[in-house]
């Protein structure tokens, strides 16, 4: 064993500068409801899949090898194909009560979810662009609190109450998505901010 | 014309030994059922009409109350975290616990990278009976130094330590097969075709020199109970090794009852698969609850009764290699094996 944890120090530190090169330029993955920030979820999840199985709307599916060594069978969803319905009509959250290792921690109600941010992309959303849509308003399991509208009718994000839960991204009609779940976005308190376009960029602005 | 009179030789055919166990006694049938059973409940869980297993072979929910937590996964995730769920240690306790009662049965009965390689080597017999018209195996395989299992284990320990990360759970052939089978994602299934392919020239490659999580089971289970037995009123009366050819692990079955008189085999890496119990032709090996290490040494007899043949053989066996033991059952030897075992 004496060998073997000689090779993994040599191999994991060699790994690890391979990966860190790598996920540099990945884009954030959405994790499901309570995960713990990344590196830590990444320390947790033994990637059992039971939360996948414990999802009763099907959100949830297993990354397979095409992210990097790191994330590999880690649960993860994509919003605009099926968003996080923060388990509507059930009493808990189930995918937090299916972890084994904590790796979703323990939230007391939807409403302190983070899975990420909602950003709109005033380019192209049809509300800022003299169209009459409220798509992602009637989406939002918090309307009026998550979602606002302005006196020009056109909606913004309320950062402290928005659990990044995906339904208004599910929801948006324009072909490239005008609202997007920013993972690594940085909640600014008191209104929305504009960004140009959606996942990644945020990543790297942290560093 | 005549090709259709013709009826196709076998010339194994009558090789393969006098007594093949009925079908229904055979373990090599239960355990694959066991396995696929497990591996069907594991599928079936993602339906919501059958929350038996939900999960994967890292970590599994029995009808959604009871966990079980792979123990690597668990001391993985612990050295990782620096933390220790109560889930994890309930899910982890209840399968060491079990693997310290049975041994690693999880190999044998429930792996389903087990069973994906036990059906590769059914497959790989079949073909080159029909095909090349070769008999079975005649040779033990090769024995790989349990060692390497263990480095490889302390690899993976060691890296879940030093960078947090449960790497074993992201790269298990075990896992990526039960998540490929189970969720859908395929890409992992590359590596376990890989082993299959590599198995089909190496055969049990994966579970007799890599596997990891059988190095800790054989590690958790070193004093289990169950164990294969030696009936000492049978062993030694043929010399047919064909227990030993036939260990998916390269255990020498017999070895330690003709040179250190032990009753079981007490080899760590022995899987419990039961394929010696099967092919043995006089019923010498059975699974069976075993006590503490029992030998049918002089001081032991009490415990044991000795059959006649076999005091001759342990007295025999002493006075003839002169204090240095001779193993009967060495390839190298066989000269000394016709001897010692004509004499019986």
């Amino acid at each position: 064993m004496g060998g073997g944890l000689l090779a993994g120090c040599g191999l994991g530190g060699l790994y690890l500068g391979l990966d860190s090169v790598a996920s540099a330029s990945s884009g954030g993955v959405l994790r499901p409801p309570g995960a713990l920030d990344e590196r830590a979820f990444l320390s947790a999840c033994i990637r059992c899949g039971q939360c996948v199985d414990a999802c009763p709307f099907g959100t949830l599916r297993l990354t397979d090898l095409t992210v990097g060594l790191k994330k590999v069978g880690a649960p993860t969803f994509e919003a605009s194909e099926t968003p996080c319905y923060l388990c509507q009509g059930y009493d808990e959250l189930l995918c937090i009560e299916a972890c084994p290792t904590h790796a979703l921690g323990p939230v007391a109600d939807p409403r302190e979810v983070r899975i990420g941010l909602a950003v709109i992309d005033e380019d192209i959303c049809l509300a800022y662009n003299g169209a009459m849509c409220r798509a992602c308003w009637h989406a939002c399991p918090y309307p009026d609190e998550a979602i606002k509208y302005n006196e020009m009718l056109r909606p913004f994000v309320c950062a402290e109450v928005c659990t990044g839960c995906g339904l208004c991204e599910y929801a948006c009609p324009t072909e490239t998505k005008s609202v997007v779940i920013d993972v690594d976005a940085e909640r600014v308190h008191g209104g929305h901010r504009r960004r140009g376009s959606g996942r990644g960029k945020g990543r790297q602005g942290r560093g | 014309m005549m090709t259709h009179h013709r009826k196709p030789e076998h010339p194994g055919h009558h090789a393969h030994g006098p007594v093949k166990r009925p079908l229904l006694r055979r373990w090599a049938l239960w355990r694959r059922v066991t396995a696929a059973l497990f591996l069907g409940a594991l599928v079936c869980s993602q339906f919501e009409w059958f929350p038996w297993f939900g999960g994967s072979t890292a970590g599994t929910r029995l009808l959604g109350v009871v966990p079980f937590v792979d123990p690597l996964a668990a001391l993985e995730v612990a050295l990782a975290t620096r933390h220790v769920e109560a889930t994890v240690l309930i899910g982890a306790g209840i399968l060491i616990g079990a693997a310290m009662i049975l041994g690693p049965v999880f190999c044998g009965f429930v792996c389903p990278m087990g069973l994906a390689l036990d059906l590769n080597q059914v497959v790989r017999r079949v073909f080159q009976r029909v095909v090349f018209r070769k008999k079975v195996r005649t040779a033990m395989p090769t024995r790989v130094p349990n060692s390497v299992r263990y480095g490889l284990l302390g690899f993976f320990v060691g890296f879940a330590a030093l960078y947090g990360l449960p790497l074993f759970q992201t790269v298990s052939p075990i896992n990526l097969l039960s998540r490929g089978l189970v969720f859908g994602v395929w890409g992992g299934l590359v590596l376990v075709g890989v082993i299959v392919v590599v198995e089909w020239f190496v055969p049990r490659l994966w579970c007799r020199a890599l596997c990891p999580l059988g190095a800790l089971y054989s590690i958790i289970g070193r004093w289990a109970v169950l164990r294969v037995r030696i009936d000492p009123h049978e062993a030694g009366k043929i010399r047919c090794q064909q227990c030993q050819i036939r260990c998916p692990m390269g255990i020498p079955i017999m070895r330690t009852y003709t040179l250190g008189k032990e009753l079981a085999v007490w080899d760590p890496s022995c899987i419990r698969c039961g394929d010696c119990i099967d092919v043995c032709p006089r019923s010498v090996l059975g699974l069976r609850l075993t006590r503490f290490p029992e030998k049918t040494e002089g001081e032991a007899t009490g415990a044991v009764e000795l059959t006649v043949g076999g005091g001759q053989l342990n007295g025999a066996s002493k006075a003839r290699s002169g204090g240095t033991l001779v193993d009967p059952l060495d390839h190298s030897r066989s000269a000394s094996r016709a001897e010692t075992g004509g004499s019986l």
